[in-house]
């Protein structure tokens, strides 16, 4: 098992993109989120005895996270406890820090809910390439699927982003 | 990527809350730790062998004992009835099963009358 001061740095380093990853799996539901969180750090700890033979660290361990977070999903579904997106948790916590400028803030409040209503794979491509800074190839590591798939995802995701964000952002650019 | 792109990137995610840290990482630890060895318990504390049964050793030999009797009553039986091989031991039976003793179809069989070459069918010693 990995060692306390190593979970520590694991979690400082990628708690938050793994934390990002499930909230696509758990509708924002902070709770389902949570819970998530510690699987994969239990999964980490009781798994790996060291991570110096990671080449891609990240990568390897959104891996597991995003496997765990299939799995949990498909549970639910089993039980039917499947939450649409339309049934979002009241309780939920913007995904992003609030802007102090009201024309952010307006792009922000839009964005969350554009990207909440895209398909699932499309919402975690783009999250991994624009707030993670993966690459293709490393999302790709990451949903095992090839990189040609990923950006073929992202650019229908940001396509579909840009229509829904497009009266917004017209407006405060112009 | 282009200038929508960067605008999205450069909004920044919330961070975790900071609670949350110290609990998830005390229950990795506490789910990952191996388990305590558990201690050996002094002689004095400890639950007196269970005796084997009498009862059970005992049934062994009566099931030996009765097993060695069938065997015995079997080989009395076998050295002290009449040898039915032998010439003179008498044929237990004697009917149209055997070779060269086919009777005549019986008459309920009118097709067969007359004939004995139909009940060849029923000569189990025939190869």
């Amino acid at each position: 098992m990995l060692p306390r001061p190593e979970l520590e740095r694991i979690y400082d380093q990628h708690a938050a993109c793994a934390a990002a990853l499930f909230r696509r799996f758990t509708h924002g539901n902070e709770a389902d989120t949570r819970d998530l969180l510690q699987d994969w750090l239990v999964k980490i700890g009781g798994s790996l005895e060291t991570t110096d033979g990671i080449t891609n660290e990240r990568a390897f361990l959104l891996r597991v996270g995003y496997r765990l977070a299939v799995d949990w999903s498909r549970r639910r579904q089993s039980r039917g406890r499947t939450l649409n997106r339309a049934e979002l948790d009241p309780t939920q916590q913007p995904e992003f820090v609030p802007q102090p400028n009201p024309d952010r803030e307006l792009i922000r409040e839009n964005l969350e809910s554009a990207l909440a209503n895209l398909p699932q794979d499309q919402q975690l491509v783009i999250q991994m390439k624009l707030w993670d800074d993966m690459t293709f190839a490393e999302i790709g590591a990451v949903l095992d699927t090839s990189p040609h798939t990923v950006a073929s995802r992202y650019r229908y995701g940001i396509a579909k982003l840009r229509e829904s964000l497009q009266p917004v952002y017209d407006e405060l650019c112009a | 990527m282009d200038s929508f792109e960067e605008n999205l990137s450069r909004l920044q995610r919330k961070p975790l809350p900071t609670e949350w840290k110290q609990d998830l990482i005390d229950g990795a630890v506490t789910a990952t730790a191996p388990p305590e060895p558990a201690s050996i318990p002094e002689v004095s504390e400890m639950a007196p062998l269970p005796v084997p049964r009498r009862s059970r050793h005992l049934g062994r030999k009566w099931g030996i004992g009765l097993i060695a009797a069938c065997w015995t009553a079997i080989a009395l039986l076998r050295f002290t009835m009449p040898d039915s091989h032998s010439p003179e031991a008498e044929p237990l039976v004697a009917g149209p099963f055997l070779r060269n003793s086919l009777p005549e179809a019986p008459a309920a069989f009118p097709l067969l009358a007359g004939r004995t070459d139909a009940w060849v069918f029923l000569d189990l010693d025939r190869p």
